[in-house]
């Protein structure tokens, strides 16, 4: 066990010390965020948000490290079905799933799921340029009760974003990148059974569906150009955009237009 | 690993994919009950198919006089229309609730523009019985119980619902309601699109087909009437061998009926009613 825990910093270490691998921008080494790209067979690339593996090639699994500390079980696995360039094409699937009374009791029995589902494309123009193209359908549901005595239900929020990268590459170490995303939609619904008593003699039993367009924000979207370096194992991404910020994993949109910081690092080994 | 058979396994491997999305993204349904029709009840209230004459004046009184000493004199009309408003209030108010606990723009709230939704609420409510101090006892003092479906917007246009063994104390007599001769003992017609906030002052249809006594007396427990809230006047829709009238009354005499061969005025004192071609019939 204490030689598994280890395992993972210790390859981490080793590997920044020899520097055996690299993350630069080559033609294997790319950018595998809102990309149809994959890391080559058998590299991990452990960063802030998440972190990766492809265990064979033209496959990738991995999970967001953070959200564990808050008890959100999560993961979520890529696959490019087109690899050959110029064109390739990719679908990315991953689930969220945590229970709020792991994290305060009293809360009733409620599971949040969130399913993000992607299609992307990706075109690389010449060695410079890459544009991807990506559509993204998120489900978000919530399941049970926050008070078992009251209600039983379900509710969930749906939404799809088109999001189009355009990278250009400017050396093996520097890249430009820039993010438009567009909210096509956001949808809530939900169903919900209840039992209230509303006096000694009454009993009311309640159900009801319902869906509302009220999440879907008009004109939502974002630009957010970054700049992202590629040394030899690390790659450090930063920039500032403006727009409807988007949840990370969950793909949930939020209603005000505001500057995005965008700032990630990762190692990969 | 030859070409094909990856290509072969990263298809299979987006195809579980799309599945195990697919089900996550269902849309949510209920099982909604079927109200039963009141069609036929709302067209004979619009427009009368019974002829009123000598022969069917007198069977229109006899129907008058059951109903006045049945059902209506027991209150019975007046006790459903409660708990129509109290159950569609109760929902409305519970739905609200709802929508609070999960998230205000998931389930549907009536009257709440912007939103899809459909449900259904189904309210018991246990008779208060014949002691003195009603008690909460479902075993011994049965119950009324009443569905009525709505979707984001209104109400649907029937209430239905029946009486368990359901027992009320009334002026200091015992009343007992039970299953009548139909599936539907009681049927409510609310009107098109009604909202919560309209109950009380749109008019409202009751069908009642259920087994009555009042002191172990039987009543006649067959009774269609409908009533608007802001006035005094009930109508009554009576069955006659040619058809059926609409006998309006207030404070207990009919004041009006409406028939196929037209409308008349209706003198409480000499129970004569005349329409405007000077016709007479007594009822």
């Amino acid at each position: 066990m204490i030689a598994r825990r280890l395992g993972a910093p210790f390859a981490l270490a080793t590997t920044l010390a020899t520097g055996i691998a690299s993350a630069k921008h080559t033609e294997t080494d790319r950018i595998v965020d809102q990309t149809a790209y994959t890391l080559p067979a058998g590299r991990f690339q452990v960063g802030l948000l998440r972190q990766e593996w492809s265990p064979i090639k033209r496959l990738m699994v991995g999970t967001y490290a953070l959200p564990w500390l808050l008890r959100v079980v999560n993961g979520h696995v890529k696959v490019r079905f087109v690899g050959e360039d110029p064109v390739a094409l990719s679908f990315g699937l991953g689930v969220f799933r945590v229970a709020p009374a792991a994290l305060q009791k009293d809360s009733g029995n409620a599971v949040i799921t969130a399913v993000p589902l992607d299609l992307t494309c990706s075109w690389r123009v010449n060695d410079r340029w890459t544009l991807s193209q990506s559509l993204i359908y998120t489900t978000v549901t919530v399941r049970g009760s926050y008070d078992p005595a009251e209600l039983q239900g379900v509710a969930a929020v749906t939404n799809l974003q088109l999001a189009t990268t355009a990278e250009l590459r400017v050396s093996e170490v520097t890249a430009f990148v820039a993010q438009l995303r567009y909210l096509a939609f956001q949808r809530a619904n939900g169903r919900a059974v209840s039992t209230l008593h509303p006096d000694d003699f009454d009993t009311l039993h309640v159900e009801a569906v319902g869906s509302s367009d009220a999440l879907d924000f008009h004109f939502a979207g974002s630009i957010v150009p970054s700049v992202v370096f590629s040394w030899s194992v690390f790659t450090l991404r930063m920039g500032v955009g403006y727009g409807n910020y988007s949840v990370p994993g969950i793909n949930l949109v939020l209603p005000k237009k505001t500057p995005i910081a965008d700032l990630d690092f990762y190692f990969r080994f | 690993m030859p070409q094909e058979s990856r290509r072969q396994r990263d298809f299979r491997l987006t195809l579980a994919a799309a599945l195990a999305a697919s089900c996550a993204c269902r849309a949510e349904t209920i099982d909604k009950p079927t109200a039963p029709s009141m069609s036929e009840i709302v067209a004979a209230f619009a427009t009368p198919n019974g002829t009123l004459d000598a022969s069917t004046g007198v069977e229109a009184r006899t129907a008058v006089d059951a109903a006045i000493d049945g059902l209506i004199g027991a209150g019975v009309p007046q006790l459903i229309y409660d708990t129509v408003v109290k159950a569609a209030n109760d929902a409305e108010a519970k739905n609200g609730a709802t929508s609070s606990a999960i998230d205000s723009h998931m389930t549907p709230s009536l009257g709440t523009e912007g939103f899809d939704g459909d449900g259904f609420a189904r309210l018991t409510r246990i008779c208060s019985g014949w002691a003195a101090t009603p008690v909460a006892d479902d075993a011994t003092s049965g119950h009324l119980q009443l569905t009525f479906g709505f979707d984001a917007v209104a109400l649907d246009p029937v209430v239905w619902g029946g009486a368990e063994k359901c027992r009320y104390l009334t002026s200091g007599r015992r009343l007992l309601l039970d299953h009548g001769s139909s599936a539907d003992d009681v049927r409510v017609y609310l009107g098109p699109r009604t909202k919560v906030s309209d109950l009380g002052t749109s008019p409202m249809i009751l069908a009642l087909d259920l087994k009555a006594s009042l002191d172990d007396r039987a009543l006649a427990a067959k009774l269609v009437v409908q009533f608007t809230p802001a006035t005094t006047r009930l109508e009554l829709l009576v069955p006659v061998s040619s058809g059926s009238l609409v006998l309006s009354l207030e404070s207990g005499v009919v004041v009006q009926a409406r028939a196929k061969n037209g409308v008349f005025a209706c003198t409480p004192a000499t129970h004569k009613c005349v329409d405007s071609v000077g016709f007479e019939v007594t009822l």
